[in-house]
């Protein structure tokens, strides 16, 4: 198609209906992004019928603005009051938190939302001009493969907040345990449900999170008799990131851009797996880790641009091959074939309209999205203001509310509440629930992969690591875990060796 | 112990803690029942995510269903476990025909390996919509032309051949292993989730896979993967050229059904009413044209010829999984 073809097809997204679809999803989006528990697959699945009624266009337009801005949103809670709103966002709460309860709330969130902004916009042109040859890439990937990959990120995320070693390892394992509760992925039999019937369908993430997380949130500002610090009134001028932190942040949102991007070519959890690769990788290649955990806004900008990147880079698949890798866009794709489209290679030669318009409405809503989220940034920095005893009950009731929401189930919220005393306990030991996150995230796709490997090889071990993609991602594996060990020693031999010459 | 102590010793944790026990036991409080069906929303649970072709099936019958009903049927998506999850939620349900099954296969095979303590015995059959087939998909580079030269590979190949389906269990797991003793085949099956399969099967990693046409006919559109045979009675609508499995001399017919249900001691007034809506929306030509679309076959079956389909498949599924050594 010729450029002026692509222009004016973007351009339908400017029509007045279409703007108006993509500002309500982008708002519903942010809205179910603050909220915690219920999701965009499930906010998405709500609108569809709505969707119905407007069209085609402005229907996916909708549901595409939900589907991004829940990723905007997300941040939010995890920035303020350390409830993750998405799971995406689980891992923006390690540094996020500190900042706000060090008075750069106002700086996390605009950083946030500027990564989000530049990641989504990076990873739609990526998506405008690489798609067809990026889907090819994601088929490379099969179980033995995804086995692989999840290795090297129990491996290099085992270490992701810095503390202890061993205490991220178990509640890594923690994580890996727990997401064996319920129906087999591959034989079909109950495990560790106890007769519950909920429990059948698996431990609920949401529950988990919001319990460790939040619930936790609210004990541990309970318990702590004194009065909280009180934060200073914010100036405008330092609601806003500063120079310095405007340029700690340009590399670590440019990494996060990327890593987001590719990893969302990928089927799984993507937006999840993405924020947490970038935030280890973010600490182990900055020059001061020690600051992680304690306020780094790198461990914010990072992360939230990953999420976004990775969002982008899973429409790929759905638009180039008609497969969709997350549940979200699984809903889209649903959303689609209910208005008579067939996303698929033949998608932009049947529907350019369609096409261009959905991409159009990334670009738009990314800008629209921004523009919204930066002056919220002022009310919502002042949130953090507000006393304990009005902020925490509400925590509490809003924690409830999305856990039971996700899947109207009551025993998720007794999950949560469980899942909160553990966290409080967990906490004053000084063990990070952000590794037991990661195992339960990674348990699934892990253990789904490892068999499958092994039921089509035919029980042969070596399938394990016999392509290309899998002996490079064994080999950076073994690295990470044989280099710690074998560098100290060299570098404390040569020291003494040079010492010795002197 | 002594820190334990001191962690719980703040009287504002345990007093909150009480609480909110006390509340979430407190929580689920009897609704007043109403006299005339449907005195509120209608609820259908659906035991397919979101997205899926189940899904998008039940809520387009869902909105037409909506313009006869009086009031809106919502579907609901109950997730979990195959599908166990969702019938246990129905089957405890209220009788008050407010809240119904997105029914289907999955009951005659949750029954059948015990991960449900009922059977299609306890739900009262309100209608059957339609049938949906299985395909056997292969890339377009796997050197098979048609289901005999395939299955005279794997016959040659004992073990050797790999299919995905979308679940242990599930039909599309059920249609392979019954085609391979038929046949007299022996093949791997692997499952994933729905629709995984394919991506599998697009990047080589499995030799063929089985699905419901909505999970692949874009593929096919695409020409990246070819249809070897369907397991209906009949070729279908959007596939002329394939043929069924009876065509290429494996004698076997076997399909995943669709349709409504309620739990069992529903007011039999409320079947009466709601059985010609739903037969007026499956008729409907916007109905015939989306769910054909779809590669589905729309179906109506009145209450009893429904009843007496869902048995009748019910004990083929377990003469299958006896023979297949699923039963439990």
């Amino acid at each position: 198609m010729s450029d002026q073809g692509i222009l004016s097809n973007l351009l339908i997204t400017l029509q007045p209906d279409n703007v108006i679809a993509c500002f309500a999803g982008a708002m519903i989006g942010t809205l179910i992004g603050v909220l915690p528990g219920l999701g965009p697959a499930a906010a998405m699945a709500l609108v569809i019928p709505l969707t119905l009624k407007l069209g085609p266009t402005a229907g996916l337009i909708m549901l595409a603005g939900i589907y991004y801005g829940s990723m905007y949103g997300g941040s939010t809670t995890s920035i303020l009051v350390n409830v993750p709103g998405e799971p995406a966002s689980v891992v923006t709460t390690l540094d996020g938190y500190a900042m706000a309860k060090k008075g750069r709330a106002g700086a996390a969130l605009a950083i946030s939302a500027i990564g989000s902004f530049i990641a989504g916009t990076v990873s739609v042109i990526a998506l405008q001009f690489f798609a067809p040859l990026l889907a090819r890439t994601a088929l490379a990937f099969g179980p033995a493969e995804y086995f692989a990959l999840t290795v090297l990120g129990v491996v290099l995320l085992s270490n992701m907040t810095g503390k202890s070693r061993t205490r991220s390892l178990v509640m890594m394992m923690a994580g890996l345990i727990l997401s064996t509760v319920g129906m087999d992925p591959i034989g079909g039999l109950e495990r560790f449900s106890f007769g519950i019937e909920t429990a059948q369908g698996g431990i609920s993430f949401i529950a988990i999170t919001t319990g460790l997380f939040g619930i936790a949130e609210v004990f541990a500002v309970m318990a702590a008799r004194e009065k909280r610090a009180e934060i200073l009134p914010v100036k405008f001028r330092e609601l806003y990131p500063n120079r310095k932190e405007l340029r700690r942040s340009v590399a670590p949102i440019a990494r996060g851009s990327v890593l987001g991007f590719l990893i969302g070519l990928l089927p799984g959890p993507a937006a999840t797996m993405a924020s947490f690769a970038s935030y280890g990788m973010e600490r182990s290649i900055s020059r001061h880790p020690g600051e992680f955990g304690n306020g780094a806004i790198e461990g914010v900008a990072g992360p939230e641009a990953a999420n976004n990147a990775a969002s982008g880079g899973a429409m790929i698949p759905l638009l180039s091959l008609g497969l969709p890798f997350t549940p979200a866009t699984a809903v889209l794709l649903g959303g689609m074939l209910l208005h008579g489209i067939t996303p698929g290679p033949f998608l932009l030669r049947d529907r350019p309209d369609v096409f261009w318009g959905v991409i159009g409405s990334f670009y738009l809503g990314n800008a629209m999205l921004l523009i919204l989220n930066l002056p919220l940034v002022g009310f919502f920095a002042k949130l953090v203001r507000v006393p304990s005893r009005y902020l925490m009950p509400i925590i509490l009731v809003l924690c409830a509310i999305g856990t039971y929401g996700d899947n109207g189930a009551l025993f998720d919220v007794w999950v949560m509440l469980g899942a909160g005393v553990i966290g409080y306990v967990m906490r004053k030991y000084g063990y990070q629930p952000a590794p037991l996150v990661v195992g339960l995230v990674l348990g699934p796709v892990m253990e789904r992969s490892f068999r499958q490997t092994l039921i089509i090889s035919g029980g042969r071990v070596e399938s394990l690591w016999e392509s290309p993609i899998c002996m490079a991602m064994w080999g950076v594996a073994f690295l990470a875990i044989l280099l710690p060990m074998v560098i100290p020693p060299i570098k404390a031999g040569m020291k003494r060796r040079l010492r010795n010459r002197a | 112990m002594k820190t334990i102590c001191r962690i719980f010793s703040s009287t504002l944790v345990l007093t909150t803690l009480f609480l909110m026990a006390v509340l979430l036991a407190w929580g689920a409080g009897p609704v007043s029942a109403a006299d005339p069906w449907p005195a509120k929303h209608v609820e259908l649970i659906n035991p397919f995510a979101a997205g899926a072709a189940a899904d998008i099936q039940a809520r387009k019958l869902a909105e037409i269903v909506s313009r006869d009903l009086g009031q809106p049927m919502v579907v609901r998506n109950v997730l979990g476990a195959g599908g166990a999850i969702a019938y246990n939620e129905v089957h405890r349900a209220k009788t008050d025909g407010h809240t119904l099954i997105w029914y289907s296969g999955a009951i005659n095979t949750l029954a059948a390996r015990k991960q449900i303590p009922f059977d299609y015995n306890a739900f009262e059959p309100i209608a059957g919509v339609g049938i949906e087939t299985v395909s056997i998909a292969v890339s377009k580079n796997a050197p098979w032309k048609s289901l005999k030269e395939f299955i005279a590979h794997a016959k040659q190949n004992p073990g050797k051949v790999t299919m995905g389906n979308s679940g242990m269990g599930s039909v599309t797991h059920m249609v392979p292993v019954a085609m391979a003793a038929k046949a007299g085949i022996k093949i791997t099956h692997v499952p994933f989730g729905t629709g995984l399969a394919m991506v599998a099967l697009m990047g080589g990693k499995i030799d063929s896979s089985s699905q419901h046409p909505a999970e692949v006919f874009n593929q096919v559109k695409a020409g990246e993967v070819r249809i070897l045979a369907v397991s209906s009675e009949k070729r279908i609508n959007i596939w002329p050229d394939v043929p069924t499995m009876k065509e290429e001399g494996v004698d076997l017919e076997f399909d995943q059904w669709r349709g409504i249900a309620a739990p069992k001691g529903t007011p039999q007034a409320v079947v009466d009413k709601l059985s010609p809506i739903i037969k007026k929306a499956v008729e409907s030509k916007e109905w015939i044209d989306f769910a054909s679309s779809l590669g589905s076959t729309p179906r109506y079956l009145a209450p009893a010829a429904f009843a007496k389909f869902v048995a009748g498949v019910d004990k083929e599924t377990r003469e299958i999984m006896q023979a297949a050594g699923l039963l439990k």
